[in-house]
């Protein structure tokens, strides 16, 4: 049932109440009319009755008057007064004809007759009797007086006691009436009182259970949507009506329903995704010792006939051989760089956290890059300062980083001079710098914006001149923010370049063994060196000294 | 190429390397270049050929390839580190894996330092010289 249906259903209910009650207002009211008019009519016909036994006492009266004239026997009424007399009883029979006529039943009809027929007999008696009472009438003989007292106190008397009997049972309809009117009166009354009541009953119960049912469904739809908005896309709402409150649980269901289902498209291919990420740094993985191992020997085999000439004295084929070697070299250097960046993006580059003393890897990295150095004729500056001692990071990914940017500074350098800094700074000298410095071509703001990004070099025509990925430097500074540490860069077109490398010097171990070691109370290591970056005058210091 | 190389044999002893590699050509090359810098390179071509020459011939230092045939570079280093007689002998792990934990891995099974392929000699020749100095000291 939809929700306007439900308030136009309660508001017919009430509707109907108010109808009913206006109903019985009516009803009453006419209930009451009735009554009145029936109690009206009661005390009309017995004012009626009075009336009639007033008139006749009255006419009984002048009759007394006239027989008094009669037994006198003087001079009686004069003639226009018998005609009074006479007409006011012929009216008053007319009267009691009248009452006949209006008789409200049969009862009263029957007795009404009774007394009208009584009557007409008493005023036949009493006209004579007036008649005779006309001056200038023959002189009734006394005689005769008895009887005619006889003949009119009989019906006289006869008729007062029908009257009264017809005057009782008017006053028995009057207090019928009154009761009649006294119970239609308390009937309403109490009607309408519990129509009220019931109406009341009835809006405030309608009024409850909508609004409790209304309440609850949108309450169900709120934790409903709650919940689906953290997540839990299994959960159904309960549809406990057919209004649009149901319709609109049952469209979150759908939407929830639909939402798991794509979630679960998603998920899936997520999971193929992830699959196919996975095969691909296997078969990097793979691809990578496949190569390696030939070249391994490549590299292997030339390095040992370029000793083996340079001890013999061949030296018409050193050249080449190093150039076999440099070209070999470039290409292990690449394959490295792919399969770290794989490694990189399948989350699997792990560090090898190791204590290493930081000269002799700087003086290592120089020595393999001492012939791409040479070749455009630069001068290679090693500084290390007296307190830089050992650092504590995965050697590897440091040396991987220098040799980077070393050979990166010799590549776009010509004539000119490329420097190595290793300094420490900050309290304890808990951080390592490494500033490589060249005096070569440069690079713009917007070309060092981004220099760290994969694939890219300065710019295009970069990589026809000066040849790699492009994916060192996003190695390499991947590398030292695994590490804790960053790679930055500053530059000026013309001038040359100094790349930051900035390291804790100590790197902390990956969570799980520092885990075990605070587990086994050992004593807890010290707090992790402050993040910071190198102050300006540390930058100036590490650079341009 | 003019720089010098950390001398062959301590106290001019001849150190004597054995190499465990299937690899012909790596193992060759290896050999050859290890000898022109006057170690003894003794070879073997499989896990269980190289136990066997180790407890044979006791040699000062051993290149452990880690993808073997047979019985792996692994696990013929915990034999060697786990049997009394060759518990001593340095072991340096060679390995052509770059996806894996090889490092830690080849560390856990005993072995004193680890190489990843291709071999870069500087520095190869420097952990074998740390690894025979030490020796030289601690075991005589």
């Amino acid at each position: 049932m939809s929700i306007r249906l439900k308030l136009g259903l309660s508001f017919l209910v009430i509707l109907a109440l108010f109808g009913l009650n206006l109903g019985i207002y009516l009803w009453s009211g006419g209930q009451r009319n009735d009554s009145i008019q029936h109690l009206r009519q009661a005390v009309e016909r017995q004012l009626r009755v009075i009336t009639i036994e007033q008139e006749l006492r009255q006419r009984e009266t002048e009759a007394g008057t006239s027989q008094i004239f009669l037994e006198a026997g003087t001079s009686g009424h004069p003639v226009e007064m018998v005609d009074s007399l006479v007409e006011r009883v012929r009216e008053l029979g007319r009267t009691i004809e009248e009452f006949v006529d209006s008789a409200v039943d049969e009862g009263e009809r029957a007795a009404a007759v009774a007394i009208a027929r009584q009557y007409q007999r008493l005023a036949e008696l009493w006209i004579d009797l007036h008649g005779r009472a006309k001056v200038g009438a023959d002189p009734v003989p006394p005689v005769a007086r008895p009887e005619e007292e006889e003949a009119s106190v009989g019906p006289y008397k006869v008729l007062l006691g029908e009257l009264a009997k017809l005057e009782e049972s008017e006053e028995r309809r009057v207090n019928e009436a009154t009761a009649y009117f006294r119970e239609v009166a308390d009937l309403t009354e109490e009607l309408s009182s519990w129509i009220f009541v019931l109406s009341t009953l009835v809006a405030v119960l309608v009024a409850l259970l909508l609004s409790t049912h209304l309440t609850r469904a949108l309450r169900r739809l709120e934790a409903g949507a709650r919940r689906l908005g953290r997540g839990e896309l299994d959960h159904r709402i309960e549809v406990a009506s057919r209004d649009e409150l149901g319709e609109l649980a049952r469209a979150f269901n759908e939407m929830s329903h639909q939402l798991q289902a794509s979630h679960a498209k998603l998920e899936e291919a997520r999971a193929a995704a992830e699959q196919a990420n996975e095969a691909k740094s296997v078969f990097l993985a793979n691809m990578s010792h496949e190569l390696r191992t030939p070249m391994n020997a490549i590299l292997g085999y030339t390095e040992m006939l370029l000793e083996e000439a340079e001890d013999s004295g061949a030296e018409e084929s050193v050249p080449d051989l190093n150039r076999i070697l440099a070209a070999g070299r470039h290409l292990l250097a690449l394959i490295n760089d792919v399969l770290d960046l794989s490694k990189i993006e399948a989350g699997k580059m792990t560090l090898f956290i190791e204590t290493f003393p930081v000269r002799e890897m700087i003086d290592d990295v120089a020595a393999t890059l001492a012939p791409l150095v040479e070749k455009n004729r630069n001068r290679l500056v090693i500084e290390v300062d007296e307190d830089v001692g050992k650092l504590t990071a995965d050697e590897t990914k440091v040396r991987q980083t220098l040799f980077n940017l070393l050979s990166n500074a010799a590549k776009f350098t010509a004539d000119g001079t490329v420097t190595v800094r290793a300094s420490s700074y900050g309290t304890g000298h808990r951080r390592m710098l490494f500033a490589v410095s060249d005096t070569g071509i440069g690079m713009t703001p917007e070309q060092t914006a981004r220099i760290f990004n994969e694939f890219t070099q300065a710019d295009s025509s970069t990589t026809r001149k000066y040849g790699g990925t492009g994916l060192g430097l996003s190695i390499s500074k991947k590398f030292c923010q695994m590490m804790g540490g960053d790679v930055t860069v500053e530059s000026e077109p013309g001038k040359g370049t100094t790349f930051l490398v900035d390291l804790p010097a100590v790197v902390e171990e990956p969570a799980a063994p520092r885990a075990v070691a605070i587990a086994t109370a050992v004593p807890a290591p010290e707090p992790a060196p402050v993040n910071r970056q190198p102050t300006r005058e540390e930058r100036r210091r590490a650079s341009a000294r | 190429m003019t720089t010098a190389f950390p001398p062959p044999t301590p106290k001019g002893a001849m150190a004597r390397i054995l190499i465990v590699e299937d690899n012909e050509m790596n193992r060759d090359m290896l050999t050859r270049r290890l000898r022109r810098r006057g170690y003894a390179v003794l070879e073997a071509l499989d896990g269980k050929g190289g136990l066997a020459v180790a407890r044979a011939e006791s040699p000062d230092l051993i290149l452990m390839d880690m993808s073997l045939p047979d019985l792996d570079g692994w696990e013929a280093t915990r034999q060697l580190k786990s049997a009394a007689a060759t518990r001593a002998i340095p072991v340096i792990a060679l390995t052509a894996h770059a996806m894996s934990d090889d490092r830690p891995k080849a560390l856990a099974a005993g072995c004193d330092d680890y190489e990843t392929k291709p071999v870069e000699l500087r520095r190869l020749l420097r952990k074998m010289a740390a690894l025979l100095g030490h020796r030289e000291h601690g075991g005589g």
